[in-house]
């Protein structure tokens, strides 16, 4: 799945502060080869592939002297490694561009709508946390069994479904057919005005504020694309506990519990699942960051404005500057994401740390 | 022998069993697409067949251009198989490449090669995939072919880490040594005797894979990004189906659940195969 799954289980050999500092070391320079890599293709996406980007600026009808201005604006007559410094320091001060659709600076922009898909993917991953990890539990303890089975076959079909149709039959069930939540879009329109605007995640902002009119309204619009990004991670985070469990369950720590004749739901969720749990935030972390990515799709078909749904308004626009500010965004996001779950795993079990 | 154990095992697991015949049924549809489909996949009768329900002469009704929407859906399992099979083409060949020669010079005075290809891998392996093929699909145009590209590009890196793992242990092989004992070239080596080992596993995974490459693929051709209209591609069908979703719900459904349909029979036949190449996992279930 990533990079970040494999590296835990490199032993740290050295001892004491000399090996924090020289893992410290390891992870800061991977971190920003990594995050260099990142610029490097959107650099090639956005500058290299395009014949000439002087004309998307300019327009094909522009008269040569116009494009050859345009080109030294950009840069575009400079080597390509001196635009790539260029490039590089542009988006260390933060700056993207401006967007041709929204004549906004990029990043103004990215910041204005990612709070909305934070909010989504954080709700998703919370339902999917809370059904996913019980349900691989259970399947383990009934290893082979019906219960095993059944999560088996929910975790594939929920690995196979594709998650912007099962969004379309999910508007078309519960929003059309049967009228339990609210359509797309994040708040009706009555309430779209009055809500303040504070950190961009409506259910804070209406609860801070406390509209609890405008706080259900936002619940009925989150709940349902929330609960199928949660059963869409649901399949990942519940194959992934049901191994663990399983690994941690043939362990002589959980025989010797038994012996001991601690009841067998605290074996399970006290002594096997706080085991389980340390592999398990990189999954979740994982499926976080396939939440963030998947947005692209989900909220297009829920129209809820947030990051994916300006990424593909941009692509559908041809608005590059947009689209590689985003996905520098996503990436980031992952990166970071890569990062914390490795820190956290080396801060969390005691194995990977120096005797 | 082990071969044979692994097929039989995968035969008698039912899931997998059931995966492998849906897959037996989407190749010959889409071999068989001309020969099969009752209608044609581009022309449509916009005067009196337009949006009709599903019935005994359009088994899945009609789109919005008259069309016949199961043979539009037969059609275009040839572009979901030229999707995967192009895919599989592209992608793993690389990543056996890049695998075998980092590998090979994990531990030799060409060290360094082995540290710049995998950190190479890893910077990919760490990129959002869906995201990176989007932009790499909005710089080179929309349109099927730069989707493969896409997704090729962005889907290498796994067997990269697969074939230099497998290739790590190889290297220590007496059959290795012997062959550098003979003064055998080290490309040799890697061609002639690493390649071919590490062929099966990454051709596992890449069957593993492949239904995460039909939900990208359909995802790109969702967004107007993939094959463009009036290619019957599963997932811009979905997309078209989009407008008539509250009252002709059929038209956006029916590709879904294609899509659903042969996807889960890739998992379920990958499933069965992680289980069966894997003694380990068969006693732990």
């Amino acid at each position: 799945m990533s990079a970040s799954a494999e590296s835990p289980s490199e032993p740290v050999a050295v001892t004491g502060w000399w090996s924090t500092l020289r893992s410290a070391t390891g992870l800061l320079l991977a971190l920003c080869l990594t995050y260099l890599g990142l610029l490097g293709a959107t650099f090639f996406i956005g500058r290299v592939i395009p014949i000439d980007p002087a004309l998307a600026v300019a327009g094909d009808r522009a008269p040569e002297h116009v494009l050859q201005r345009v080109r030294q604006e950009l840069g575009l007559d400079q080597p390509l490694w001196t635009q790539f410094s260029q490039y590089v320091a542009q988006v260390l001060r933060g700056d993207l561009g401006s967007s041709i659709l929204t004549s906004n600076p990029v990043l103004q922009d990215l910041l204005a709508t990612f709070p909305a898909t934070v909010e989504l993917a954080t709700a998703g991953i919370i339902v999917g946390v809370g059904l996913g990890v019980p349900l691989g539990v259970w399947a383990a303890i009934h290893h082979g069994r019906w219960p095993d089975h059944l999560a088996r076959l929910l975790g594939l079909v929920g690995h196979s479904i594709p998650i912007f149709w099962l969004g379309l039959m999910g508007l078309l069930l519960f929003y059309a057919q049967l009228g339990w939540v609210s359509g797309p879009g994040r708040l009706d329109v009555s309430h779209e005005f009055s809500v303040p605007r504070m950190s961009g995640m409506l259910l804070l902002d209406t609860a801070w504020a406390g509209q609890w009119e405008a706080f259900r309204n936002a619940f009925s619009h989150l709940v349902l694309p929330a609960g199928l990004l949660g059963f869409y991670s649901m399949a990942y985070i519940s194959r992934m506990t049901r191994s663990f469990m399983l690994n941690e369950l043939s362990k002589e720590y959980i025989l010797t519990a038994r012996a001991k004749g601690l009841a067998e739901s605290r074996v399970v969720w006290w002594h096997a699942l706080r085991n389980a749990a340390v592999p398990l935030l990189t999954v979740v972390a994982m499926s976080y960051a396939a939440l963030l990515e998947g947005s692209v799709l989900t909220e297009t078909v829920f129209s809820w404005p947030g990051l994916g749904l300006y990424i593909t308004n941009s692509l559908q626009n041809g608005d590059m500057n947009a689209v590689l500010g985003g996905t520098l965004l996503v990436g980031s996001v992952f990166i970071a994401l890569n990062l914390l779950s490795d820190v956290l795993y080396r801060l969390l079990d005691p194995r990977t740390r120096a005797p | 022998m082990i071969i044979r154990t692994a097929v039989h095992r995968l035969v008698r697991n039912p899931m997998s069993a059931l995966g492998l015949v849906i897959l037996m049924v989407f190749l010959v549809v889409a071999l068989g697409a001309d020969v099969l489909a009752p209608h044609s996949a581009y022309d449509g009768d916009l005067q009196n067949r337009r949006l009709l329900p599903p019935g005994p002469d359009h088994w899945l009704g009609t789109d919005d251009l008259g069309r016949d929407i199961v043979s539009r859906l037969i059609h275009g399992s040839r572009i979901t198989l030229l999707v995967v099979v192009l895919v599989a083409v592209l992608a793993a060949p690389v990543g056996l490449l890049v695998g075998t020669v980092a590998g090979y010079c994990a531990h030799g005075r060409a060290k360094v090669l082995d540290t710049i290809l995998m950190r190479m891998t890893d910077i990919f392996l760490a990129f959002p995939r869906l995201i990176l093929a989007l932009a790499f699909v909005a710089a080179l145009g929309p349109g099927i072919e730069n989707a493969i590209l896409a997704i090729a590009v962005t889907s290498w890196p796994p067997y990269a880490r697969i074939a230099r793992a497998e290739t790590l242990t190889l290297r220590q092989a007496g059959f290795v040594q012997a062959a550098q004992a003979m003064g055998a070239s080290s490309s040799r080596i890697v061609w002639r005797h690493i390649v071919p080992l590490c062929l099966p596993s990454v051709v596992v995974r890449v069957s593993l894979d492949m239904s995460g490459i039909i939900l990208t693929a359909a995802g790109l051709g969702f967004l107007g990004l993939g094959a463009q209209p009036p290619i019957p591609e599963w997932g811009a069908m979905i997309s078209n189906g989009r407008q008539f979703l509250l009252d002709q719900w059929w038209v956006a459904a029916a590709p879904g659940a294609t899509i659903l349909l042969v996807s889960l029979a890739f998992n379920l036949l990958g499933d069965g195969l992680r289980d069966a190449l894997d003694p380990k996992q068969e006693s732990k279930g």
